[in-house]
């Protein structure tokens, strides 16, 4: 088979169809603002700086894919919460945006084009677009899901001893209900400037924080909801990252519908791959503390572990389990990228 | 059941008024104050938590757990001091700099509270010298450090080596999803701990020791 496009090559694999060899989209956009010598800042701050100091490192590296990030704060900033800015690490929530519960009522809802340094995102995405188009892979992180956004707005502790305590349960649906809509509009604005896919986190959502039932609960209706509207009616595909444990919730989280599920190495990824099989794709799971620190070999043997699980199917991208580190060796990405493409191949015998 | 277990279970299953009353219950019946703290809230925090380390229960069930021991530390506080009964120790307890996580730090920082210390919690992306501020300010028995970046972890190092000579009088105790028992005796940690059960276990034995 002729070689593919890296668009093409993404695109077969969460579609199930036969890419010629494993995609790799490493989730490293502090590596690439690190790499490229402006400052977090400035990138945060400038979608198109931004953008740059991610092609330059695309460019430099062969992967196959952007991954939009660096930092999970910018729908919750948008939305009133107090967000603090260092040189070197992405901006980061520092205090919840409401003093109660009943305050979800005094909430507006976002303008993906308007508000705080979203329209900044946007822009890194029509600049991604503008220059690696339909070439390279392009996924938009729509900030964070319903749920850990949720959270954010009301301060982690007190959001799940509000659920706990179970006192004003119609309120803590409406803030998610809230928050999941804002998180819909991004994904939206994501598509209109031309994003190939949609991503979100929501670690506070999974078992290394909250037991299964919330997740049932609270979770995946928000989840399923925004994968249900953002595949079917804004019809863009949609992603779900879920770093630290999923065990325990897989067989429930695969009922979202999602298209591509992101996991790191505290999951189980055979039992994950057993239960998503032909409905939803993996995108992961390499040990990002082997990535930063780790020598080329381990992350070759690593990979190659990883292919062994997940060929001759289709349905898989690899990458990193989260967020690279910014000082992540340069070598460990190149070994990357490199096993993808020495043993990562499909071959002839079709995808099964 | 008797007060005592009526008052553990109650913290167990988070229900902070029945802690509250049957305290003051206890209280009024004349019951020791070092009894209803180590038989009632400690033995209902310890049971947290085991099971938080196994598995079984999650952050809201801590998070509640450790509300309704407060409630009962409440009623108690005010009796402590003329009751014979001393503090365990004093912890200053903070995440390293750099570093923004804190959701098992504070789940350390409530356990060792359920287990009888002190707790100053000095939040997050700490630099050395604020560890050392503390020091010199609350005359701990112990610092805990929690990290959990890779990049973060050296800070641990640096901060053990700026304590200079407050490092003879005060137990360094690290932790947090990185860190191992070998990378705490690689820096000259007294104790690591790899979850809060644990951590209140190593801390009875820094104080011990
Ligand atoms: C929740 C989370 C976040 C939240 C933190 C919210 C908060 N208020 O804490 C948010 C979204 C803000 C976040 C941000 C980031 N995160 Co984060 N995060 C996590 C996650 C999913 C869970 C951590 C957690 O809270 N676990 C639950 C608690 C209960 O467990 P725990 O922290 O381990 O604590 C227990 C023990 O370790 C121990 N313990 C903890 N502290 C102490 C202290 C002492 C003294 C003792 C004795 C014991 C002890 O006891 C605790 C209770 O049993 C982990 C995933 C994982 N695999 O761990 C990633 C993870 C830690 N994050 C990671 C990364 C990369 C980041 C970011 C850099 C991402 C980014 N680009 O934005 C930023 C960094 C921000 C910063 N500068 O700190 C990586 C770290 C990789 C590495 N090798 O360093 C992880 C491992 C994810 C991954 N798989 O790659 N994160």
């Amino acid at each position: 088979m002729s070689e593919m496009t890296s668009y093409q090559r993404c695109m077969a694999a969460i579609s199930w169809q036969r890419p010629d060899r494993v995609p790799v989209i490493p989730q490293n956009s502090d590596m690439a603002v690190a790499l490229s010598g402006y400052d977090m800042v400035e990138c945060s701050k400038d979608g198109r700086k931004l953008a740059l100091a991610m092609i330059e490192c695309q460019e430099r590296f062969g992967y196959d894919g952007h991954m939009m990030g660096p930092d999970a704060a910018i729908l919750a900033e948008a939305l009133g919460c107090p967000t603090e800015y260092r040189p070197q690490d992405p901006p980061a929530v520092s205090g919840p945006a409401l003093e109660k519960l009943e305050d979800v009522d005094k909430l507006k809802p976002i303008n993906p084009y308007k508000d705080g340094r979203l329209p900044q995102w946007l822009r890194a995405i029509q600049t991604l677009v503008e220059k690696s188009g339909e070439k390279v892979f392009i996924i938009g992180r729509a900030d964070q899901a319903g749920f850990t956004l949720a959270a954010l707005l009301r301060g982690l502790e007190p959001f799940l001893l509000d659920i706990a305590m179970g006192e004003k349960l119609d309120l803590v649906h409406k803030l998610i209900r809230f928050t999941n809509e804002c998180h819909i509009n991004l994904a939206k604005a994501m598509k209109e400037v031309g994003a190939h896919l949609t991503t979100c986190g929501d670690a506070f959502g999974g078992p290394s924080i909250v037991g299964p039932d919330v997740f049932r609960d609270y979770v995946f209706p928000y989840e399923k909801e925004a994968s249900r509207i953002i595949r079917k009616d804004i019809g863009i595909p949609y992603s779900i990252h879920i770093c630290g444990k999923t065990d325990a919730i897989q067989e429930q989280w695969v009922e979202t519908g999602a298209d591509v599920f992101e996991v790191d190495h505290l999951t189980d990824i055979r039992q994950l791959r057993r239960l998503s099989l032909g409905r939803t794709s993996i995108l992961g799971n390499l040990n990002t503390d082997m990535l930063a620190a780790g020598t080329p070999q381990e992350v070759e043997t690593a990979c190659r572990e990883l292919f062994d699980v997940m060929l001759p199917d289709s349905g898989f991208i690899l990458s990193s389990g989260c967020s690279m580190l910014a000082d992540s060796k340069p070598e460990n990405l190149e070994a990357m990228v490199e096993a993808a493409r020495r043993y990562g191949a499909y071959g002839n015998g079709g995808v099964r | 059941m008797s007060d005592m277990q009526v008052i553990k279970e109650a913290v167990i299953g988070g229900n902070a008024a029945k802690v509250k009353e049957n305290t003051e219950k206890a209280v009024a019946e004349g019951v020791d104050v070092g009894i209803i703290l180590n038989d009632g809230l400690i033995a209902g925090m310890n049971v947290i938590g085991v099971r938080f380390k196994n598995n079984e229960i999650y952050v809201p069930e801590v998070l509640i757990a450790a509300r309704a021991m407060h409630a009962g530390m409440a009623v108690i506080k005010p009796l402590i001091a003329n009751s014979g009964v001393r503090e365990k120790g004093v912890v200053v307890l903070g995440t390293v700099k750099g570093d923004l996580h804190d959701i098992g730090k504070n789940l350390v920082g409530m356990m060792l509270e359920g287990a009888g210390y002190r707790v100053i919690d000095i939040g997050v992306d700490n630099a050395p010298d604020k560890f050392l501020k503390a020091v010199q300010e609350h005359n701990p028995q112990i610092v805990g450090m929690s990290a959990l970046l890779t990049t973060t972890m050296s800070h641990m190092k640096a901060t053990i080596e700026h304590l200079g000579a407050y490092r003879d009088s005060v137990k360094v105790m690290i932790g947090g999803a990185p860190v191992t028992q070998k990378f705490a005796d690689e820096i000259g940690a007294d104790a690591y701990a790899p979850d809060a059960a644990t951590a209140v276990e190593k801390a009875n034995q820094l104080v011990a020791s």
